[in-house]
């Protein structure tokens, strides 16, 4: 159900910032203000709360406050998924009384970036002395626009591949999660033969849910990619392969797409799923069978996700002093401990790994190892997807064609097109300006 | 907490008296005019018909149910379980523990309340003018007011967004309302009711001296009522299930309203526990359901009977 | 108490269309009951309707007690209007409905209690008072919409059919009730009716409407007598005249071939054709035809084929086609006293009563008058 409804917010995040325009030259007031509204001892922290993390972060706000006195931190609920945040925030564009810290996530704080309503970060992070290289690089960069970055890495997640080492034995497998899809396709029918008519081999989100996300995965293991820098390349021989690939595993009988594999996962119903780092607890929780977690298939083609927090661009100095402190704290070694530990996400900084109470953390829970010993393995998403105003939407709309039996050739091709269009008329122009 | 659940329980509400009138009608049909017989096969119809609408509008709402009384752990079984077992309460508990549950409903109820009663209010009062008293440029006004209508939704909420923001009013009570109480559909609906009423009645109420206050009062509303309930049904219903708004204007607890609130029992990135949500989305339907029983009452027809010859 | 003056009002709905009420001067004195008829569509209900104020007055005006009464909002005309279509308040019984005016006229509560209750008595609405609009018969609400008029006690009263739904016996009553009443209260009454008997015996006089245009005002006796032209004199009377159009000539008119011979006077006015009126009663029977002298110049009898025989009782009326006229032929209508026995089938000579000739010019309808 939610998932369901997160595109269609996205639609609508992107209408209120149109609209938002609008408004705002109509009314041309509060934005330019510079102060935005606010005081600038109160911060406010604008969070969907990623995870249920809600709790956690109200105890790392009262750990900030006590080491900060004068300082308070105003935690906002500010939507139930990213593209509601970025929704709000827009509204807030438009309307003035801008947040101090805001969670964007891997698709929605370009837009962002791109039309300046977050501040680049890296000024001020040199002036207040901030080593930003304990943040894990990958993440770290995911938020950089013309060497400059907008954002710090804060609920990072990843997909996993899930599967059943129930059905893994009975099929007679090894413990463990393929090298590659070609491997997988060699395990396919033995695992179809052992899950019999009434379960699936395996279980995806489809387009309309981040399929566009974890194919990725599948697309880079066969050299290829949704785009190099801004030139899209779908029409690439290596990428039309992926999509070949995915087209015959659900010709094949051996995939299935669905709104949220989690559940029939759970279930026992689905043999293996590529899903978010962010399920572990849950599923792990509500199967009634034993869960394997493994790296996603090949070699560093793990795609990054998740949410980092950002500061509005039209606030005052003070102001945006005060925020970057608090998202300091917020992302140091110790709170990404806890706040990964609470929530199932990953911890942004190296360092975070070396802390003794995340060694024993890891010692007890062996699947969230295999997230954090992935970390390493991860690649920054392609632009067109994460970049690209309605990027996801696209792709996934794409790749569901591809698994109903469309020709693969010719559905890369439109997505070329259409892509490199929208990259034309929207972004290409504000690049470097 | 959708709306169309909620219109769903009201459905299925209404169809065995509904089937039942039916059926009585059809019977005294059939005694009526026995010579060309084609009742049993349009009976049957009707009751699959019926059947079907249950099956649709029912299973869901009685899965949402019995969903909330499951143990996490039986939520996602294959074959699916019917009835809860081990029957449980700890999903409502759980509810009024992981999010501020009773104070989503003070604000749902008091925002409800509030925007409701003004978009009636005001409704009434517009419609009233625009349809049954004259005044210069009233057709203009009337115009406006359906291009009110056609604005969307989004563009509305964005300049109402910059408007109360720049009055301080954001996570504010007033500020939830007061933008909320635009009455455009009201008017349009009531306008329409107005104009259906026999024109001759509130001609004979005017030659008796009524005043304008007391012809809507005495002789157009009484009249109305049934159209009002409707819309007033409608308008309750929205208001309690409206989101982007009081999503977009609420900042926490303090003015938040109960479809805001529940989607906090959502997890926005992983596995969501759907027991509690089930758990809040029964008890955020119950006040509408007994709305409904209640208002339902008065939805008679026929309020105009015997006033006009037909 | 009030006299009303329609001077030259005209309405019109559309610009294209021909007025719906056409120019209508009528001067309605004090305490007076004037009957308005005149075929459906004619325009009657939008007269009414002008007069208190819920029509506009596009052309003329109209002046209650000599004040214009443009600009007037009926509320404050004080004019009472019984629908054509009830207009009952459905949600108030039909004691809230009488007192629903002095309510809003602030008439203390012992007061409009008894207003009410005379009213209810007049009408015979005692049982029902408690009773909503739904739960009563059309006859019964149109006398609550009556009542609702007589308790207001007002300038005039406005009558669009009000008896139309009561059944024969009651509306007898009703009729001299309301007559009765209107004597009594004195108040200037316009009364719409399509009912002949209502507009022969209520009214003082009676007004009748044709497309818009008033024919003739008159009291029932002259209307009768003198109908101004072919309209009124069909329109008024029941069963209706029997009018034929013939050839004039040296003063003779000829009714299917039986001449009538006319009065000098009249004759001298009238052209090479007019219309023979003859009502119902100006024929007599006769038993043994007697041929006139002149020969061709025909009989003075009618023979009549009898088509069809209405016995009412004290009298009867005999619907009948001349002998060996085709069948498109007019019929003629005769009224015979009881003791005649007819059937249809039979032949009978009737021929018309000197001096109750009505005659009107073919061309224009008009009366052609000693
Ligand atoms: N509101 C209106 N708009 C346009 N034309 C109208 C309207 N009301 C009446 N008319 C027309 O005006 C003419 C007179 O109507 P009116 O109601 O006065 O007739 P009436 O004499 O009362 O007939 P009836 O005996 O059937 O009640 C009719 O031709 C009618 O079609
Ligand atoms: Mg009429």
């Amino acid at each position: 159900m939610n998932e369901f409804s997160r595109r269609g917010f996205l639609g609508l995040a992107g209408a209120a910032g149109v609209a938002g325009l609008a408004a705002c030259a109509g009314t041309g007031t509060a934005p330019s203000t510079g102060s935005g509204g606010g005081s600038s001892n109160t911060i406010e922290f604008w969070s969907n709360h990623p995870g249920n993390s809600k709790p956690v972060e109200q105890q790392i706000i009262k750990a900030f406050e006590v080491a900060n006195s004068g300082l308070k931190v105003k935690l906002v609920d500010a939507g139930k998924n990213y593209e509601e945040v970025a929704q709000k925030f827009n509204a807030s564009l438009a309307g003035g009384q801008l947040p101090d810290v805001v969670v964007v996530s891997d698709v929605t704080w370009f837009n962002f970036a791109l039309n300046k309503q977050l501040s680049p970060l890296d000024e001020l992070l040199s002036t207040a002395k901030i080593d930003t290289s304990d943040y894990v690089d990958a993440l770290y960069n995911d938020y950089n626009l013309d060497e400059k970055h907008y954002a710090l890495p804060f609920s990072r997640s990843t997909p996993l591949f899930y599967y059943n080492k129930d059905l893994w034995k009975a099929a007679g497998l090894e413990d463990r999660g393929p090298k590659d899809w070609d491997e997988f396709l060699t395990w396919a029918p033995k695992l179809k033969a052992a899950a019999g008519s009434d379960k699936i081999v395996m279980e995806l989100p489809d387009g309309s849910n981040y399929l566009d996300w974890v194919f990725q995965n599948m697309v880079w293991g066969y050299g290829g990619a949704y785009s190099k820098e801004w030139t899209p390349t779908f029409s690439d021989p290596n990428t039309v392969e992926a999509g070949t690939y995915l087209q015959n595993l659900a010709k094949d009988g051996y995939l299935k797409l669905s709104k949220d594999p989690a559940p029939d996962f759970t279930a026992g119903i689905v043999g293996c799923s590529m899903m978010s780092t962010g399920s572990l607890g849950g599923v792990a929780k509500d199967a009634k069978f034993p869960v394997g977690t493994a790296f996603l298939p090949g070699d560093g083609n793990c795609p990054t996700g998740g949410a980092g927090v950002g500061v509005p661009a039209n606030i005052s100095d003070d102001r945006k002093k005060n925020a970057l402190k608090f998202i300091e704290f917020l992302t140091n070694a110790q709170n990404t401990v806890t706040f990964t530990q609470a929530t199932g996400y990953m911890p942004v900084r190296k360092s975070a790994v070396g802390l003794p109470e995340e060694k024993a953390f890891l010692e007890k829970n062996p699947n969230a190892k295999t997230a954090i010993e992935q970390l390493p393995k991860t690649r920054s998403q392609d632009n067109v997807r994460v970049l690209l105003p309605g990027g996801g939407a696209r792709i996934g709309k794409g790749l569901d064609q591809i698994v109903q039996g469309q020709d693969v050739a010719t559905v890369f091709k439109a997505l070329d097109a259409e892509s490199q269009q929208v990259f034309d008329s929207q972004i290409k122009g504000k690049l470097g300006a | 907490m959708s709306t169309s659940t909620i219109v769903g329980t009201v459905d299925e509400e209404k169809t065995p008296p509904a089937a039942d009138r039916r059926r009585r009608r059809r019977a005294a049909h059939n005694v009526e005019a026995s010579t060309h017989n084609r009742g049993p096969v349009w009976t049957a119809a009707g009751y699959v018909g019926m059947v079907l609408v249950l099956l649709v509008v029912a299973v869901p709402l009685f899965w949402i149910l019995v969903t909330s009384f499951k143990e996490r752990g039986d939520i996602y079984v294959r074959p699916a379980q019917w009835w809860p077992e081990p029957a449980t309460g700890q999903n409502y508990s759980e509810l009024t523990t992981r999010i501020p549950f009773s104070d989503y409903v003070r604000n749902s109820v008091i925002i409800t309340a509030a925007t409701s009663l003004a978009k009636i209010i005001l409704g009434v009062l517009s419609a009233y003018a625009l349809s049954l008293m004259r005044f210069p440029g009233r057709s203009i006004v009337f115009i406006v007011v359906i291009a009110a209508l056609m604005v969307p939704n989004q563009i509305t909420v964005i300049s109402n967004y910059a408007l109360v923001a720049q009055l301080g009013w954001r996570n504010t009570y007033q500020g939830i309302i007061i933008p909320l109480a635009g009455v455009a559909f009201g008017t349009f609906l009531m306008r329409n009711q107005f104009l259906n009423l026999p024109g001759e009645i509130i001609e004979a109420a005017r030659l008796d001296g009524a005043g304008p206050m007391k012809l809507l009062w005495r002789v157009v509303m009484p009249m109305s009522w049934p159209t009002l309930v409707a819309f007033a049904l409608i308008t309750v219903v929205s208001e309690w299930n409206e989101y982007l708004w009081p999503f977009l204007m609420s900042d926490d607890e303090s003015t938040a309203t109960l479809p805001v609130g529940l989607t906090f029992l959502q997890n926005n990135d992983g596995v969501t526990n759907w027991g509690p949500v089930m758990a809040g989305t029964v008890l955020a339907m119950l006040p509408i359901l007994v709305l409904f029983l209640f208002l339902q009452r008065q939805m008679i027809k026929g309020l105009t009977a015997g006033a006009v010859k037909s | 108490m009030a006299t009303v003056y329609f001077d030259e009002a005209t309405r019109r709905f559309s610009k294209e269309d021909a007025p719906a009420v056409d120019g209508i001067t009528l001067d309605i004195a004090d305490g007076e009951f004037l009957v308005l008829v005149g075929p459906s569509g004619c325009g009657k209900s939008t007269t009414l309707r002008m007069l208190a104020g819920l029509e506009p007055v596009d052309g003329g005006r109209i002046l209650v007690d000599g004040h214009d009464q443009k600009g007037v909002r009926p509320r404050d005309r004080d004019i009472a209007m019984v629908f054509q279509s009830y207009a009952l308040y459905p949600n108030m019984s039909a004691a809230q409905n009488m007192a629903f005016a002095l309510d809003n006229a602030k008439v203390s509560r012992s007061e409009t209690r008894q207003r009410v209750a005379e009213a209810a008595k007049i009408l015979e609405l005692e049982p029902l008072l408690d009773r909503k609009p739904g739960q009563m018969s059309g006859g019964q609400r149109q006398r609550v919409a009556m009542g609702r008029a007589i308790v207001r006690n007002p300038k005039v009263f406005c009558m669009d059919e009000p008896l139309s739904n009561l059944d024969a016996k009651l509306r007898v009553s009703t009729r001299s009730q309301i007559a009765g009443l209107q004597r009594r209260l004195g108040i200037t009454t316009v009364y719409v009716t399509h009912d002949q008997v209502e507009a022969m015996t209520m009214g003082h006089r009676v007004a009748v409407l044709r497309d818009g245009k008033l024919q003739q005002v008159d009291t029932p006796e002259r209307l009768y007598d003198h109908p101004v032209n072919t309209f009124v004199a069909a329109f008024i009377g029941s069963p209706a005249i029997t009018l034929v159009e013939s050839d004039v000539r040296e003063g003779v008119a000829r009714v299917h071939g039986v001449s009538v011979p006319l009065d000098r006077s009249v004759a001298g006015r009238a052209g090479e054709k007019v219309v023979v009126g003859l009502r119902p009663e100006s024929w007599h029977v006769v038993e043994t035809p007697a041929r006139s002298g002149a020969g061709d110049s025909g009989t003075t009898a009618l023979a009549l084929n009898v088509e069809l025989v209405e016995s009412l009782g004290s009298e009867s009326f005999v619907y009948g086609r001349p002998v060996g006229a085709d069948d498109d032929a007019d019929r003629v209508t005769v009224r015979l006293d009881k003791r005649t026995h007819l059937a249809v089938g039979d032949t009978v000579h009737v021929e018309p009563n000197r001096g109750e000739v009505h005659l009107f010019d073919a061309a224009s309808g008009e009366r052609i008058e000693a």
